[in-house]
């Protein structure tokens, strides 16, 4: 079959066929494509935006960073412990204000304070040595049925001792530093306590 | 309104077909405001050329002012492309005596070349009719989507993208259609004789 027969042979196709095939032809191009509707594509991605930025701001609140803090601890019986996360306020000092920042951590004083001197830009060499809480509650024992009991008369007088290193004094706005330094380690307990003293050592 | 008043300006094909038969010039006019682009898109496609195109359109009406009457054609959009497209193919060959020319028409051509021996013809008893007849018959069979797209790509010579985007699929949707209606169309040659 030569090129030219071919040809020729296509130029004969019936005229049934080409009729189908314009007729198709007019109903493709009369077949109105659905508009884009160019404005949901943009209003997406608008709200996606918005939406990430209002998580971002959400997320930023409870992320800690540029510091680490312990996820785990090791209990009375060796093991190793994970701490449960809590939203908490930490205060820190802001051109000579007390500001506060709700922070997500896993909950112990020790990362509470680790936070706090994060926020406040303090130094590594400032420590936390002690975080004590005491009450007038009394303890006693006694005896029954011919066994030692311990007895607990819960206290109504609660007093939080925080005992850090003595170099906190040598910061600006020291005073200011210990208010934010009570209310972060206080409130992060839950426990409304009558008295606060910070110790340093 | 305006819309009314281009739908009202273009006259239909039985309207037209009876100004030629009462050989009156406006037929030609009317033809030419109806299928002007059509026609022309035919001839480019084959030709490559937009003086070829337009000598090869001012022909086709010749050639329609000659056919009509006798001819009656039921579909006048059909019985014009035919015309223009061997004025066309007749432009194309005496072209490609004299010099080169790359077209659509020739790369649609070359996708053909399977089909195509150059060892004398042995089927040269066959006329081009019965092997139209055969061809015909192969592309009425295919479904209405191949059969567009043969059309298109073979009698029309229009470009895979054009055709793609007319039935609103890929590229390599169309190049695959293609493929499958060439297999079919080489079996049914085969079949038939045309092709050993």
């Amino acid at each position: 079959m030569t090129q030219e027969k071919l040809i020729d042979a296509i130029t004969d196709l019936d005229s049934d066929i080409l009729n189908r095939y314009f007729d198709m032809k007019a109903d493709l191009a009369t077949k109105k494509k659905p508009k884009k509707r160019t404005w949901v594509k943009w209003a997406s991605v608008a709200a996606a935006c918005m939406v990430l930025v209002v998580m971002a701001t959400f997320a930023m609140q409870y992320i800690p960073t540029e510091y680490s803090l312990n996820y785990s601890y090791v209990d009375a019986n060796g093991r190793e412990a994970y701490i449960a996360d809590k939203n908490v306020w930490i205060y820190y000092v802001d051109k000579g204000e007390i500001e506060r920042e709700r922070v997500k951590l896993p909950c112990t004083a020790e990362n509470v304070f680790i936070t706090w001197k994060h926020l406040n830009t303090i130094g590594d060499e400032v420590e936390l040595i002690e975080y004590k809480i005491v009450s007038n509650g009394n303890e006693s024992t006694s005896e029954f049925e011919g066994q030692g009991v311990a007895n607990y008369e819960p206290g109504d007088y609660f007093v939080l001792n925080i005992t850090v290193t003595k170099n906190l004094q040598s910061y600006e706005e020291y005073e200011l530093l210990i208010d934010s330094l009570e209310k972060s380690m206080s409130e992060y307990s839950n426990i409304d306590f009558d008295e606060i003293n910070v110790l340093f050592n | 309104m305006e819309l009314q008043t281009k739908a009202n300006s273009v006259m239909n094909d039985e309207k037209i077909v009876d100004l030629y038969w009462q050989r009156d010039e406006q037929a030609i006019k009317e033809t030419d405001i109806k299928y002007n682009k059509y026609l022309l898109s035919v001839a480019m496609n084959i030709v490559h050329d937009m003086c070829d195109s337009e000598e090869c359109l001012n022909d086709t009406y010749i050639g329609t002012w000659n056919a009509i009457p006798p001819a009656r054609p039921v579909a006048l959009q059909a019985f014009l492309g035919s015309i223009m497209r061997r004025t066309a193919i007749d432009r194309f060959r005496a072209n490609k005596r004299q010099k080169r020319i790359a077209s659509e028409f020739t790369v649609s051509l070359s996708e053909l070349e399977d089909f195509i021996t150059d060892d004398g013809d042995i089927t040269a008893e066959i006329e081009t009719k019965e092997l139209a007849k055969t061809i015909s018959n192969f592309v009425r069979s295919l479904p209405d989507r191949q059969m567009y797209i043969f059309v298109s790509r073979y009698y029309i010579a229009d470009p895979i993208s054009t055709i793609s985007k007319e039935l609103g699929c890929s590229v390599s949707t169309v190049k695959r259609e293609i493929e499958a209606i060439k297999i079919g169309l080489k079996k049914q040659l085969e079949s038939e004789g045309y092709i050993v």
